[in-house]
């Protein structure tokens, strides 16, 4: 799979110093040779920020729809016999294919690129978070019941902590996707973010733009994925069963 | 209490297994209760119907006065994200207990079963021995009058396994609990038990209830030890 195999990847520190020092060498050498003024960075960030808050946004309602179907589907064997099935055919539906009813229904604005990335972002949460329910260990549900873990506290501390690597797991598989989809959404919908922003430098033929705000753009994601999804997963095998 | 008739059957591959039948005994209060029986024989099942984590297909289960039960797990079954202190004082959080109060309970019980120093250690960094420990002392904590253990040594080496029989017969005698275990060793159901409830498989059933008198503490290399384990292994044998 390709996405255990990155998760694999970036767990390595030496790799991630190794792309880091490759990112930035590249990142000045370019500047260098291209002059930092063809990027207008102002509007480089801001729209950067924009795209930001959609792919956070996202995430959250994402992740919000993904534990609680988890919960609801899993809660009995008929219902999961029912939904999965369901769910595996929707997860094949090509989401781009709704932008023009978005379009109609919303306007060209923000809300259609965030229910596209929903779309993207909930697959990947939600089907390694059933899994995950899977393999929670019989014991340990018996455990809960004994010591009196049911309703919201066996939300809050037996189920999460021990969905919390799926989480994880889950969350870095659909930020990545998010970032791809976004680039793509913004274009198509017409709305001001990163990925409208690197679409214009590229109408103009502003080469330079171009590579230096796709560059800018990988070494920012990749430092979020460094700094915070990183840590979360290394913290995340403290939760894991044995 | 009073085990009435017990029954449990469940469908595997369409087909239906008989787990247990007219399963009936009775335990009294401050016994030490062992059920022994061969793999199979719905031992684990019983215990379970016990803690009400399964209910039965038939019969019944009478406690005659209000009880609290504390269950240890062969697998441990230790909360993999919590420290030994937060596993020890899972049950008193679940009702609420304060945090000052819950550390009181907790710390004493630390020292009880031999785990100082571990408080916050995560079972992951702990042995086989000591997660028992910790799922004992889980146990412990929610003050149990009942106190159900399913083959609690089974995965552990002989030796601490033997220690942590010491382990549970000077909690036993501490605390006066009734104590119910299930095992598949025939020397550890005479070493612990007032009363064995032998069992024999497919299905589960009582074959016999044997009184167990010998005199405490337990010579396991005297005579009476080993005529009782002769004729506990023949009955299972013949099973």
């Amino acid at each position: 799979m390709r996405y255990t195999h990155n998760i694999k990847t970036i767990r390595k520190r030496k790799h991630v110093v190794k792309i880091s020092v490759i990112f930035t060498i590249l990142l000045v050498a370019l500047i260098l040779i291209l002059g930092f003024t063809t990027l207008d960075a102002k509007q480089f960030f801001l729209g950067f920020l924009e795209s930001f808050w959609r792919v956070i946004v996202a995430y959250l309602v994402a992740i919000s729809i993904a534990i609680f179907t988890t919960i609801i589907i899993t809660s009995t064997t008929t219902l999961e016999s029912i939904f999965i099935p369901i769910l595996d055919a929707l997860q094949s539906f090509p989401s781009f294919a709704l932008f023009p009813l978005l379009i109609v229904w919303f306007g060209r604005n923000s809300i259609d690129v965030i229910i596209i990335l929903v779309l993207e972002m909930v697959w990947p949460i939600l089907f390694t978070l059933l899994s995950a329910q899977k393999q929670i260990k019989t014991d340990l549900m018996e455990a809960s019941k004994i010591f009196g873990a049911g309703g919201i506290n066996y939300f809050l501390y037996v189920l999460l902590p021990l969905l919390f690597p799926a989480i994880v797991t889950g969350s870095i598989v659909a930020w990545g996707e998010a970032w791809e989809t976004i680039i793509a959404a913004e274009i198509i919908v017409n709305v001001t973010g990163v990925g409208n922003y690197l679409s214009t430098a590229g109408n103009n033929n502003q080469t330079g733009v171009l590579v230096i705000g796709i560059l800018l753009l990988l070494l920012i994601l990749f430092i979020i994925n460094k700094y915070i999804w990183l840590s979360l997963l290394n913290m995340s095998t403290k939760y894991q069963q044995e | 209490m009073q085990a009435k008739n017990i029954g449990k059957k469940f469908t595997l591959d369409s087909q239906e297994i008989t787990a247990l039948e007219n399963v009936s005994f009775e335990i009294d209060k401050g016994e030490f209760a062992v059920v022994i029986g061969p793999s199979g024989c719905g031992k684990s099942t019983l215990l379970r119907i016990l803690a009400g984590l399964e209910s039965p297909t038939s019969g019944s289960v009478i406690w005659k006065e209000e009880k609290t039960i504390g269950f240890v797990f062969q697998s441990f079954a230790l909360f993999p994200y919590l420290t030994v202190l937060e596993n020890i004082e899972f049950g008193l959080k679940m009702k609420s207990i304060v945090k000052s109060k819950r550390h009181e309970v907790a710390k004493e019980l630390i020292k009880e079963v031999g785990l100082l120093g571990f408080e916050n250690k995560h079972p992951k960094e702990l042995s086989g021995g000591m997660k028992q420990r910790v799922g004992i002392a889980r146990a412990l904590a929610i003050s149990p009058n009942v106190l159900l253990l399913d083959e609690p040594f089974s995965s552990l080496d002989e030796f601490t396994a033997e220690n942590l029989r010491s382990l549970i017969l000077s909690i036993w005698k501490k605390r006066q609990i009734t104590i119910i275990l299930v095992t598949h060793l025939v020397e550890e159901a005479i070493e612990l038990s007032d009363k064995i409830i032998v069992m024999t498989s497919g299905p589960g059933r009582v074959k016999s209830l044997i009184e167990n008198k010998l005199k405490r503490p337990r010579n396991l290399r005297s005579k009476e030890f080993y005529s009782l384990e002769d004729k506990l292994e023949n009955l299972i044998k013949t099973s």
